[in-house]
């Protein structure tokens, strides 16, 4: 069950639940990863995410049913996701939470682990860890709104009119903040990863 | 082009989903824009390093998510029982207030 598409899945959900909750288990195993990553680059902690995420899961257990077309089931867990966590940083009131002095890298029990199947040199992982701390720590110091626009196009690779629609926005205005969005990191990680941030053109870290 | 026009031509051209030579004659007269234009798709490559990272998640994350909603279909179980007992309660209750019988006419006084 757990090969067959979210759509398909979502589809089963509408005809089983509650009595049987076997395909709400495998969507949940198919999109728990994209889920709580997603959660935890709008939360910035380990913690939440996994709340959060739980949060989301829970909500679309409770409302699989009333969803209208389950073709549209990932999008609408993407929007679930993003609503519950600026939700849940609207009730705290909170701002991102890493400062300036903090090195991005010190505190791993606040961040999510990774594990790298592909054996590579020690440089190039200690590299690739180091961008990838660089990415998350500069990712928490953006705006929750630019935040949530880079998560769901960049690092989820999204669709400009699915990341509208969670934003309750246009498509226009969508692009707009997007291409603001990404100025405002560049800035942001030329500043605080100025190492790693090479111009175009002269090396590859970005291009692989 | 306005300014807002711009921008979203500059996603457009950064994400590639507008390209060609009329589009890259178009960048190397606005060096201005093509220098924003690269540095979009710079940090679109970059966070495109995120999306290939697993992340591990707890790994009781599915076994407390799945008790959760068994409780949540238990209690949605039992809500529904309580309604529909309650709901019955409150037929009745209306039945016996407005399809009751009509009192008896007291007596006239003789």
């Amino acid at each position: 069950m757990e090969s067959l598409p979210p759509q398909t899945l979502a589809r089963l959900c509408q005809q089983t639940l509650p009595d049987d909750a076997r395909a709400f288990q495998a969507l949940v195993r198919q999109l728990k990863g994209r889920v709580y990553a997603t959660a935890y680059r709008l939360m910035g902690s380990r913690e939440d995410a996994e709340d959060q995420a739980q949060e989301v899961f829970v909500k679309v257990y409770r409302g699989i049913q009333d969803l209208d077309d389950p073709e549209t089931v990932t999008a609408w867990i993407y929007r679930l996701t993003v609503n519950t966590c600026f939700d849940a940083l609207r009730k705290r009131g909170r701002t991102p939470t890493t400062t300036a002095a903090a090195p991005p890298s010190t505190d791993r029990d606040e961040e999510p682990q990774f594990a790298d199947p592909n054996a590579a040199a020690p440089e190039e992982i200690a590299l690739r860890r180091e961008l990838r701390d660089c990415l998350e720590d500069v990712l928490q110091r953006l705006d929750p709104i630019e935040r949530g626009v880079l998560v769901l196009r960049d690092v989820e690779d999204r669709p400009y009119q699915e990341i509208a629609e969670t934003f309750a926005i246009g498509l226009g205005a969508t692009k707009m903040r997007i291409h603001r969005a990404r100025l405002a990191f560049q800035q942001l990680f030329e500043r605080l990863c100025a190492e790693l941030w090479q111009p175009v053109g002269t090396r590859g870290v970005a291009e692989g | 082009m306005t300014s807002s026009d711009a921008e979203f031509t500059l996603t457009d051209l950064a994400d590639g989903t507008l390209a060609g030579p009329e589009w890259e004659g178009w960048l190397a007269a606005h060096p201005d824009l093509a220098a924003e234009v690269a540095a979009a798709r710079q940090v679109r490559a970059l966070l495109g390093e995120l999306r290939t990272v697993p992340i591990a998640l707890p790994t009781d994350f599915e076994a407390v998510l799945m008790a959760r909603v068994g409780r949540d279909a238990t209690y949605l179980g039992l809500l529904e029982l309580w309604l529909s007992g309650f709901g019955r309660a409150l037929l009745d209750l209306l039945d016996a207030l407005f399809d009751a019988p009509p009192s008896p006419a007291p007596a006239a006084p003789q």
